[in-house]
């Protein structure tokens, strides 16, 4: 089992960032995924931590 | 947030896992969309969320910001000496370059995702590969929602976009609305 530390806030960054406006398309462009992944930006940054 | 995930970093092992860690650390990383969101925030949620005075016992459960690039590192160090300055006490928490990070076992993976089967069922249909669920947004907010994170205001402005079946929509909306 991870770190509960671990678990908890991949959880909560999980839902950072919601509430995109509703006039977002909500059938993705391409079949076959949900539309808030097809939808992902191609430009992200990632942040690593560890939390003991 | 686009993606998340847990795993191991710092180390030299190559493919550690669970059991055969070797010099690495449990770690976690974000993709983030820097338009919706700050490295600075994150920090400060960082920050927020572990005790940075305390002293790592193992290297498998050390507290450290793996910073990737320049302004990442001069942001990690201002924070911390202003926490530093904060507190009057010793930071512990490293502040360190990232150089690999290795996913943890799919299992590890969206921990309260995995924990409803209804849930996981419905997004492996779209992600049937587990790096595939790994990378998912839906699956990083399904799992956020079901640690009962988030506002119901904000889960319903884009639920529409996870791909979830009616009932599931309603058992999800329900999660978010009884916590609050």
């Amino acid at each position: 089992m991870m770190s509960r530390l671990h678990i908890a806030l991949v959880a909560m960054l999980g839902t950072l960032g919601t509430g995109q406006s509703a006039a977002a398309p909500v059938t993705a462009p391409n079949a076959g995924l949900p539309a808030i992944d097809a939808a992902a930006p191609a430009k992200t940054e990632t942040a690593t931590f560890a939390l003991g | 947030m686009i993606r998340t995930r847990v795993g191991y970093a710092g180390g030299k092992k190559e493919n550690p896992t669970y059991h055969q860690l070797g010099d690495h650390t449990e770690t976690l990383e974000v993709d983030y969309d820097p338009a919706r969101i700050s490295y600075e925030k994150l920090l400060e949620i960082f920050w927020e969320e572990h005790n940075p005075t305390s002293t790592s016992w193992s290297t498998q459960y050390k507290a450290a910001v793996f910073y990737h690039g320049d302004e990442q590192k001069r942001l990690a160090l201002a924070t911390r000496d202003s926490l530093a300055a904060r507190l009057g006490k010793t930071i512990r928490t490293e502040v360190i370059p990232f150089s690999r990070f290795y996913p943890a076992e799919a299992y590890h993976q969206k921990y309260y995702l995995r924990g409803n089967k209804q849930f996981l069922k419905e997004l492996q249909r779209y992600h049937p590969q587990d790096e595939g669920l790994m990378n998912s947004t839906a699956a990083a907010r399904v799992n956020g929602y079901l640690g009962r994170n988030g506002t119901a205001e904000s889960l319903k402005a884009e639920i529409d976009r996870y791909g979830l079946s009616e009932s599931s929509r309603q058992a999800l909306l329900h999660e978010a609305g009884v916590k609050r």
